[in-house]
């Protein structure tokens, strides 16, 4: 089935462990190449690499980008452990290599993907000085922002949650904190990003448009040191240091917003109000042996709002309502991974993992009126429990070939929209109502188990990746069996140019239903239902590459994505408070998305950077009976013809760098009632109300960004490292359109239509103040 | 809505607002087909406008036919009164498939609705008892809801769900209100003139507090911060759907609120007149009185009835406003293929209950 190629010369393995010479950091897709055969390889996600060679003379190359290449020549006469640390570049300290991209450059078999170092995300101007990774990966080619100025992802014309973002290999359901504005990621906490946008490994499954692989520190096994910085909006702090040294070692990372102890005492007496998030990371890692690894991960995030008031009134005061809410939404994710090495040609990694995802909003209303007492009090909550069993193996038989497979079982048991309401009245201390009402909702259980096989084979200068995905989902009593064919290829005219091509089938088996372009804590994660089936997304892309000049890359990709069963609210009823499940509320229908992706991009020198395009265009069409925009197609949230990113990083010195971003993109789709219409109502009266012919029907006008980014750096006597970041976000103030509306300006018939046009974030400026030590 | 706008007063997102000029719709206008059809009753009507870019238009002129399971029944005729109302005879049964097909008088323009008439649930017994000093939720003004103590009927309604497959309702009250008036004059006699009228009035009630009646999103009072979904719809079309109890009964409680007049009380009272004419200052006696009886009637309607119902419940909440920028304006649900509107086919059942205060 392989085509395990049996060569008559004896054939010996190469394997180890490649890591940073500092802190024994393991290092994700560093490369390993002989000189000789030509031969090579990638470290997997925990530092582990294998290589089959045929028997003699070797020339081992272990690379990474930012690091000194490390040379190994050996006569290979048996199976051989060769652990690797690698070393900083200094001669490249005034130089930025913003990326060596062996999972997703030219040389890798897959397509749409891309790895973003820490490095590049610390480049990346940002918004009130929040270094975001969601912001970064706005600027590839393919991702839109959704609305401006927002960390969100829509990826090839794909919805907003349809994104598998990962953190240390576990799904996490709210990935941004205040409104969307910031995500979850702590820049401190991370050591490698990778984003999927097509042809995604088999051992990804469960969204429909991208996968965002987020890889956590382990912590220096040699040495303590920690970052603390203090910015406009949060503080950070990051330690890491062994327990043990070479064997056990930890890296803690937390983040924490403090305005709002700094608004309080502004804030009237009756009125209490304070909002506030933070994100925690801790990580424990331990070395048995070179075979035996584990991690133990943890992550808590919360965002919490709070507000109280008090009203009182009477000849004196002797009436009196207090109320307010109490809200708090985030996950908290525990992790613990074991790395086994059978053999230098087998490696395993088991995980059993906890995710915890609630939202949980409490509100009450003490109202006091002469003799009457009413109490009311109300708990809305929405939460998900999911608990995962996963095994994954790499196996590399031979040279060619190198196969993973694996599967997994996640438990999941879904709150949405889980209810109470208490309501107790007494009058001259006689009991009134005394009520308490539930949700008639249960928690929805539901099972996933998933398996998989995808084998990365070389046949001279083609590469290919088939690969396939089985996945079941129980829920309700009902099995939804999927099957879910990929194969990437890729054939080599010379080292400098390639064609790739892919197709990819996903499927997603739960659902995040939003009313509003904003992140709101009341968004909801629902799975699918017995009425509800899982939406399905099939993709053909097809690229061509160029790294023939030195120290650039060129990519041009197009791609077709069919969906089925995409989920929209019906026309009328996307809003807040709406009554009614939420099954009742949504539609089930098809879209399609279509484009091209320009980029070119400079990856070494001083000045580094890319220009990305994108030709895009993505709709949607519903049956005529199900209460969406009447059948017809329309286009899609955040449809935008035209996009173009611009980045510039360049390096004056070691100790000065700026960073400026460009973002432009034509008007994106957006409902504007544009008619009038004669509302008539049961009891027989007539309104004259706006009317929307059609949804997304209007194009607003294009916006653009420009946001800079100055870094300043100090040694320290002290040994520490301190860091100035100046940023400034809309740099020339640009009236983007954010949020629009109509309205009429004038009396009678001699007035005029006008459309409002909000501009949420313009210039922003902000300063981080960095120490590392 | 006090969360979105805290969000939109956060310190640092200082928000800029410019006018830029609305590009002229390039779709040109839409047939546009209201009706509320009671498949009980024989005689209907049919709104036909027109959407325009500054005003709708109503439609005279144009050819309506209606087509009961295939079959042409027969045409709706222009009211001579009522510019774009069409009226028609036709008798429908539950089940039936029902298409009003409209062409305007040029040709330009032609939209047609097709809906099933539904089966009617069964309303049983309701049990009014009055409150006195009910917290009604009751009604909007910019600053939100607000709360108001009124007298009001509590009526249980229990109602057998028309099928397992999925229903839905709306639910309505009506008085019918008696006015007993009589004036005595002493010093012209002993005889007291009456005067009696009958009217009605559309009812006024209340379900928040009913999870079956708010379909799981129940409002207690407590102003705009009560309740979690960050935003009240009331159910001010008070509709409905079998979710919670598919084909089997349930019974649904609200609050009527008691009219205004129907308080009064009963006792003879002595009125001072002035009347210089009779030379001085008489007292004249009065005795008023009203009674009357409630309908509380129980319509099974469409699914696209319902919905758009929904959306004019929407349309109607301070949660919507027209110029909201966050929402966005509604689409509204329409049935009408080729056009837009709603054209909607229910069957009642009512109950009527004779009510009065308990010390009468």
């Amino acid at each position: 089935m392989l085509g395990l190629d049996i060569a008559a010369q004896q054939r010996f393995t190469v394997s180890g462990h490649i890591m940073e010479t500092v802190s024994s950091e393991t290092m994700i897709g560093a490369t390993v190449r002989d000189a000789l055969s030509g031969s090579g390889t990638q470290s997997n996600a925990y530092g582990f690499y294998t290589l089959t060679l045929p028997e003699g003379a070797v020339e081992l190359s272990f690379s990474y980008a930012g690091y000194q290449a490390e040379h190994r020549k050996l006569q290979l006469t048996a199976d051989t452990v060769i652990n690797i640390q690698l070393k900083p570049n200094d001669m490249l300290r005034e130089v930025l290599v913003t990326t060596d991209r062996p999972d997703a450059g030219i040389r890798a078999t897959g397509m749409g993907v891309t790895d973003v170092s820490v490095e590049q995300i610390a480049h990346t101007p940002a918004l009130m000085g929040e270094t975001d990774v969601v912001r970064t990966l706005q600027l590839l080619p393919g991702v839109q922002s959704g609305m401006n100025g927002m960390a969100g992802l829509y990826v090839r014309g794909g919805g907003g949650d349809e994104n598998l973002i990962m953190l240390d290999g576990t799904p996490i359901y709210k990935v941004d904190h205040l409104f969307g504005f910031f995500s979850v990621f702590t820049p401190e906490a991370m050591k490698k990003v990778t984003f999927y946008k097509g042809s995604f490994p088999a051992r990804y499954t469960g969204r429909l448009s991208s996968v965002v692989d987020v890889r956590t520190r382990d912590g220096d096994m040699q040495h303590f040191h920690g970052t603390a910085s203090i910015g406009l909006l949060t503080s950070r702090l990051n330690l890491e240091g062994p327990i043990v040294k070479d064997r056990t070692s930890f890296c803690l990372s937390a983040r924490t917003t403090y305005w709002d102890w700094v608004a309080r005492p502004f804030m009237p007496s009756d009125t209490k109000f304070s909002y506030k998030f933070f994100d925690l990371n801790a990580k424990l890692n331990h070395r048995f042996s070179d075979a035996d690894r584990i991690y133990l991960s943890l992550y808590a995030g919360q965002d919490r709002m709070k507000d109280d008031y008090v009203d009182t009134w009477g000849t004196h005061d002797e009436s009196s309502e207090k109320y307010g809410n109490n809200m708090r939404w985030g996950n908290n994710i525990a992790s613990l991974r074991w790395n086994h090495v059978f053999s230098n040609k087998l490696f395993s990694n088991v995980t059993a993992s906890y995710n915890y995802y609630h939202m949980n909003l409490e509100s009450y209303d003490d109202l006091v009126e002469g003799s009457r007492l009413e109490k009311s009090r109300t708990a809305y909550h929405s939460k998900i429990r999911d608990w995962t069993a996963q095994v994954d193996f790499e196996y590399d038989p031979v040279p060619q070939h190198r196969i993973q497979f694996g599967g997994s079982f996640t438990y999941h048991r879904f709150q949405p929209e889980t209810w109470s309401v208490m309501v107790n009245e007494q009058d001259n201390n006689v009991a009134g109502v005394d009520t308490t009402y539930n949700s008639p909702n249960p928690p929805t259980p539901a099972q996933e188990y998933t398996a998989y096989v995808e084998d990365d084979w070389h046949v001279g200068r083609l590469h290919l990746r088939p690969g396939v995905v089985f996945s079941l989902f129980h829920v309700q009593g009902k099995n939804y069996p999927t099957l879910q064919p990929r194969l990437a290829a890729r054939y080599a005219f010379t080292d400098a140019w390639a064609v790739k091509a892919a197709y990819t089938d996903m499927a997603q088996y739960i659902h995040l239903l939003t009313s509003m372009p904003i992140a709101m804590p009341t968004d909801l994660w629902v799975p699918i239902t017995r009425n509800i089936k899982p939406e399905r997304a099939r993709q053909v892309s097809l690229g061509g590459y160029f790294t023939g000049w030195k120290g650039w890359e060129l990519s041009a990709e197009v791609y077709y994505k069919d969906l089925r069963n995409v989920l929209e609210y019906r026309d009328g009823l996307s809003f807040l408070g709406f009554s009614g499940s939420w099954e009742q509320l949504v539609s089930m229908g098809r879209g399609r998305s279509r484009g091209l992706e320009l980029m070119a991009r400079r990856t070494e020198g001083r000045t580094t950077g890319w220009v990305a395009y994108t030709l895009a265009r993505s709709d949607r069409k519903f049956d005529k009976d199900s209460g969406v925009n009447a059948g017809e197609w329309f286009p899609h949230a955040y449809d935008r013809r035209h996009t173009l990113n611009l980045v510039v990083n360049h390096k004056f010195s070691h100790k000065l760098d700026l960073d400026a971003t460009w973002m432009f993109h034509s008007g994106e789709a957006a409902t504007v009632a544009t008619q009038r219409e004669t509302i008539l109502y049961p009891s027989g009266a007539e309104e004259i109300a706006y009317y929307v012919p059609s949804r997304n029907n209007y194009r607003l006008p294009p916006s653009h960004t420009l946001s800079l980014g100055l870094n300043m750096r100090r040694k320290l006597k002290c040994g520490a490292l301190r860091t100035w970041n100046i940023s400034i976000y809309n740099a020339y103030n640009s009236m983007n359109p954010t949020l629009v509306y109509r309205q009429y300006y004038g009396e009678g018939y001699a007035g005029e239509e006008k459309l409002v046009k909000y501009t949420l974030l313009p210039i922003i400026p902000s300063f981080t103040l960095t120490y590392k030590w | 809505m006090a969360l979105l706008a805290l969000i939109l007063i956060l310190p640092f997102l200082a928000s800029c607002e410019n006018h830029i000029d609305l590009r002229p719709d390039s779709q040109g206008a839409h047939l546009c087909l209201n009706a509320y059809i009671d498949a009980d009753s024989l005689q209907h009507q049919l709104l036909v406008t027109l959407t325009g870019a500054h005003q709708p238009t109503k439609v005279s002129g144009a050819h309506v036919m209606v087509s009961i399971n295939g079959t042409p029944e027969t045409e709706a005729v222009e009211n001579n009164y009522h510019q774009g109302y069409y009226e028609f005879s036709a008798r429908f049964s539950p089940g039936d498939l029902v298409r009003i097909e409209v062409l305007t008088a040029d040709g330009a323009h032609m939209a047609f609705a097709e809906e099933y008439v539904p089966r009617p649930a069964e309303l049983e017994d309701v049990a009014p008892r009055l409150i006195e000093g009910y917290t009604s939720y009751e009604a909007y003004n910019e600053y939100g809801a607000y709360l108001q103590q009124v007298d009001a009927y509590q009526l249980r309604l229990r109602i057998n769900d028309a099928s397992e497959t999925p229903d839905y309702y709306q639910l309505h009250t009506n008085w019918h209100i008696h006015h007993y008036f009589a004036q005595q004059y002493p010093w012209r006699g002993e005889e007291w003139e009456v005067n009696e009228q009958d009217y009605r009035q559309e009812g006024r009630f209340d379900g928040n507090q009913d999870p079956i009646f708010m379909e799981g999103h129940t409002i207690t009072s407590g102003g705009d911060f009560d309740f979690p979904s960050l935003g009240h719809i009331e159910n001010k079309q008070g509709v409905f759907s079998d979710r919670l109890f598919n084909g089997k009964e349930a019974t649904v409680t609200i609050y009527e609120t008691v009219p205004n007049v129907f308080l009064k009380k009963s006792e003879p009272q002595d009125e001072h007149h002035s009347d210089e004419s009779e030379g001085g200052i008489y007292q004249t006696r009065v005795k008023e009185h009203y009674s009357g009886t409630l309908t509380v009637t129980l319509e099974t309607i469409s699914a696209s009835e319902y919905y758009y119902l929904k959306a004019l419940n929407t349309r109607d909440s301070d949660v919507y406003d027209d110029t909201s920028d966050l929402t966005g304006p509604i689409k509204t649900p329409t049935n009408v293929h080729g056009g837009s509107g709603m054209v909607g086919f229910h069957t009642s059942r009512s109950v009527t209950l004779p009510l009065y205060r308990p010390e009468e």
